[in-house]
């Protein structure tokens, strides 16, 4: 269990642990696997 | 991903099949072929298209429109709110897979539909419902959307950039063995 995320909120049931576990993965991921579409106007992205 | 040549003709017959699929008039997808789509399953089509067209894919520049169709007719351009199979509602988790569709097919973070649906993520922060698919798209939408309204540093950090209430954190202390887990 160590490392995964318990099943909880929409789609837990179907989903389970695996589903949890890699959802939570690719979010706390996205700033290593995307480059930012775009630089804003507002800035540069951070 | 892998770039691995044997796999190049299943990925692209699943595009065929995914292809196949879509609602050739309201552009989007849902549980049989080509039936009038939902904004959750048009969301993780339109995922799938897009990593196969950065993947080296073929994928028909009219099947984007298509989705972009799709969009139109869920979206309320009142509110900037995505709706499931019809504008209305207010829905964090179906605005989120709208924003983000929007984002690959080329809208920039200052549209305005993108800031006040930026600005309704903001207001749902990630303790205000752990829903996994809602903090899935949201992260990549407000990632995508950048420095526009403060959106990524909000959502990534939490309203006063401390981490507090930020996706980043929040996540970290759900994980089994995190930081307030005792040890292993």
């Amino acid at each position: 269990m160590r490392g995964s995320w318990d099943p909880s909120g929409a789609h837990a049931d179907d989903g389970g642990r695996l589903m949890m576990t890699s959802l939570a993965l690719l979010s706390l991921e996205v700033y290593y696997r995307h480059l930012p579409l775009y630089m804003s106007e507002a800035g540069a992205a951070r | 991903m892998t770039s691995d040549p044997l796999l190049r003709a299943s990925a692209q017959k699943a595009i065929a099949y995914v292809i196949d699929f879509q609602d050739p008039s309201g552009g989007g997808w849902r549980y049989s072929p080509k039936q009038p789509g939902d904004t959750s399953v048009t969301g993780w089509m339109f995922m799938a298209l897009k990593s196969a067209q950065m993947a080296g894919l073929r994928v028909a520049p009219e099947r984007y429109k298509l989705v972009e169709r799709f969009l139109d007719s869920v979206l309320d351009t009142k509110t900037g709110y995505y709706g499931y199979d019809k504008p209305g509602g207010a829905s964090p988790a179906m605005t989120a897979v709208g924003m983000l569709c929007r984002l690959y097919l080329g809208t920039r973070p200052s549209n305005e539909n993108l800031r006040k649906g930026g600005e309704f993520l903001k207001k749902t922060p990630p303790a205000s419902q752990f829903n996994m698919y809602y903090l899935y798209y949201a992260t990549q939408a407000m990632h995508h959307m950048g420095a526009q309204n403060d959106c990524w540093d909000t959502w990534n950090l939490g309203p006063n950039r401390n981490g507090k209430g930020g996706i980043r954190d929040f996540l970290i202390e759900k994980q089994i063995g995190g930081p307030k887990m005792p040890p292993i």
